[in-house]
């Protein structure tokens, strides 16, 4: 094996996951997002969002807090330090697969 | 897919500006603020209306938001200082250290009838023309450079070379102040009510989805 395809045989499992690098690709750049935008944004249901939702937190890369904003009840995500570290870690190895197998 | 990521992080970045209330309350703080230089003034009723008129565009635009804004595409609460924000303050105080330092040499070089009062207006909308400018560059937004236009074109109708000449009225220009204020606040206003019903009728109410995993 390669290099190249060792670089990306490392890549967390866990965040590989489109659904799930999206869920984080839009955390990483908010303070919190509510369960209703990660569902437009991933078009996932609420059944598997939610299961996405709790392998990230099971992992310790989100935090889910349940809230509410007046009385509309919200279920707010933030991602911790270790899930943004991991994110951007994966993207970096992303970038760098592709940089790497350009013709 | 990093294409994807970045797609994704570039329109969870911009949401705040799509539904245009920035320029709701941007334009609201003006128009409150030219309509209480421009009316009969006495101090107190300054603050009072421009304070109660703030307060009541808070609670609309917040109305707004609940109503219209978050069923539709969620909550988002943006941080307060963006990872790059060290560049973004370095890059702002260099901008007003250049300002600062402009105004300074312009002050020793520029001749005495333009360090006149009436020239406080016209150099006000130079000021908020550049920020604008900047703002609409650091967010990306069209709309914002279009309003940096206006603050420009206002400075340029309502300097002494202008129409400021004809609508001078007290020495310290301060109904040009009050006008300048009023075409802002307008045009932020037309500005962010525009985005607002774009906004409405691009971005439908969420369909309920089953609830299986």
């Amino acid at each position: 094996m390669s290099s190249d395809l060792h670089s990306l045989a490392d890549v967390d499992r866990l965040i590989h996951e489109p659904s799930r690098s999206t869920i984080l690709a839009i955390l990483v750049v908010v303070e919190s997002a509510d369960f209703l935008y990660l569902q437009r944004e991933t078009g996932l249901t609420k059944g598997n969002l939610s299961v996405h939702l709790s392998k990230l937190e099971e992992a310790g890369y989100i935090k889910i807090e349940k809230t509410y904003r007046g009385k509309i009840p919200l279920t707010l995500c933030r991602i911790t330090g270790e899930g943004s570290k991991a994110f951007i870690t994966y993207r970096n190895q992303l970038k760098q697969f592709v940089e790497n197998t350009k013709e | 897919m990093t294409d994807e990521l970045s797609g994704i992080t570039r329109r969870t970045n911009r949401w705040k500006f799509t539904a245009g209330t920035t320029e709701l309350m941007l334009g609201s703080v003006f128009f409150w603020a030219g309509l209480a230089l421009l009316l009969p003034r006495k101090p107190t009723f300054f603050i009072g209306l421009f304070v109660i008129g703030i307060v009541l565009s808070g609670f609309l635009v917040n109305f707004l938001q609940n109503r219209f804004i978050y069923p539709r595409i969620g909550y988002l609460e943006y941080r307060l200082r963006p990872r790059k924000g060290i560049w973004r303050l370095f890059f702002v105080l260099l901008l007003s250290l250049v300002s600062v330092g402009g105004l300074i040499v312009l002050n020793i070089i520029v001749p005495d009838i333009l360090r006149s009062p009436v020239w406080f207006t016209p150099a006000l909308t130079l000021l908020v023309g550049i920020t604008l400018f900047v703002y609409a560059f650091l967010v990306k937004q069209v709309r914002f450079f279009l309003l940096g236009l206006i603050s420009l074109t206002a400075g340029i109708f309502l300097s002494p070379l202008g129409l400021g000449k004809v609508l001078t009225i007290d020495p310290f220009g301060i109904d040009k102040l009050g006008l300048f204020f009023l075409i802002m606040g307008v045009s932020s206003l037309f500005s962010g009510g525009s985005a607002f019903r774009a906004f409405l009728r691009l971005t439908p109410l969420m369909e309920e989805t089953p609830d299986e995993l």
